[in-house]
């Protein structure tokens, strides 16, 4: 049974979720959702895989929930439940060209729906994103979108805290290579495929 | 661009660039090596310069919300995965493990009576039959009814049973 310290999430969504109650899902996915949207859009980086993915790793949650212990904060746990899931789906997906997935998101971008403020950051972050390995993109995510400290960022992708420093510094430098000159308006063309 | 670079200098940027991103997690903050390093190297000042641009985008992605539909197709999909029929129960392991050690024998024993069809000594008539009314068995079609019979009697009653099978006359020999 999970310790009261570690728990994050009310025991009662927690013994919901176990039971399979949808209303504890949607109270989960109220408290959660947005921060596994942000970790799947950086991580898969197109918006319309991230919502798939948002909905598997919701589903995935309602059948695993029994498997939480309270080790690790429930938070923690499920940001490894997305991070897996991502990392997982890239794995089978590495044959897609970075630069197919760049025309995906500029059509994606083009969209009505998508034309909402800040979008356009978001499209050019993701073509950054998607030329960095996944192992620095998940690092970088966790830390820049969520906020983790290094030791949280070791617990969730389980590696030591020197290898999250390390890998955050060398996803850092490849993301800087990659960002135009001042004066240029969009991200240089690469043929550079993404390194699954 | 810089013009030469020796190994100790390539270090000292290596260093540098560990110290910028860590500086971009808000430590350490004073660092007047770092800073005097960055204000000599212009590839580093560069660096720093670009880890600066790369904030406002990460900043645009930390505002990213779902989409509202995104609840109620999820809640959807769970509603699905509820309607669905239960999967059929397993049968139960005891039965599956006799059932497998049955067909298990009864292919053991099949293997072995054809063996020694198959392997007969050519040391007397008697001993080389066996292979003669094998090729005699396929060419009278009987392989599956004799192979049967194999499981169940001895060689030579079973070639006697054939004998009297087949349409083959030299077989009736």
């Amino acid at each position: 049974m999970e310790s009261g310290k570690h728990l994050d999430l009310d025991p009662l969504v927690l013994a919901g979720l176990r039971a399979g109650d949808p209303s504890a899902l949607a109270e989960c996915y109220r408290l959660y959702g947005a921060r596994v949207y942000r970790l799947c859009r950086g991580l898969l980086c197109q918006p319309t895989d991230a919502e798939d993915a948002v909905q598997e790793v919701f589903l995935k949650l309602l059948d695993r929930a029994g498997q939480f212990e309270g080790r690790a904060r429930f938070s923690t746990w499920l940001h490894r439940l997305t991070v897996n899931h991502c990392l997982h789906r890239l794995e089978k997906e590495h044959r897609r060209r970075a630069d197919a997935l760049d025309r995906e998101l500029v059509d994606d971008a083009a969209t009505p729906a998508r034309r909402a403020e800040g979008e356009e950051s978001r499209v050019l972050l993701a073509k950054l994103l998607l030329r960095i390995p996944p192992a620095h993109r998940a690092v970088l995510v966790l830390r820049e979108l969520e906020g983790l400290a290094y030791v949280e960022i070791a617990e969730v992708l389980a590696v030591p805290v020197g290898t999250v420093m390390s890998r955050l510094a060398r996803a850092r430098e490849g993301l800087a290579r990659l960002v135009p000159p001042a004066s240029t308006p969009s991200v240089p063309a690469t043929t550079t495929r993404t390194a699954s | 661009m810089r013009p030469t670079t020796s190994s100790t200098d390539d270090s000292a940027c290596e260093l540098a660039r560990k110290r910028l991103s860590l500086r971009q997690d808000g430590e350490p903050r004073d660092d007047a090596s770092l800073d005097a390093h960055v204000a000599a190297c212009p590839s580093c000042a560069e660096h720093a310069r670009r880890l600066d641009e790369l904030r406002p985008l990460f900043r645009s992605l930390r505002e990213a919300r779902p989409p509202e539909r995104l609840l109620p197709e999820l809640l959807e999909r769970v509603a699905v995965r509820r309607t669905r029929p239960a999967p059929t129960p397993r049968i139960p392991s005891a039965v599956t493990w006799s059932s497998r050690a049955a067909a298990a024998g009864i292919g053991f024993l099949s293997i072995l009576a054809l063996g020694r069809l198959l392997t007969a000594s050519p040391a007397g008539e008697e001993e080389r039959a066996p292979a003669r009314s094998l090729h005699a068995l396929v060419r009278a079609g009987g392989v599956f009814t004799a192979h049967t019979d194999l499981e169940l009697f001895p060689e030579h009653e079973f070639l006697a049973r054939f004998a009297a099978r087949s349409t083959d006359p030299e077989d009736r020999r």
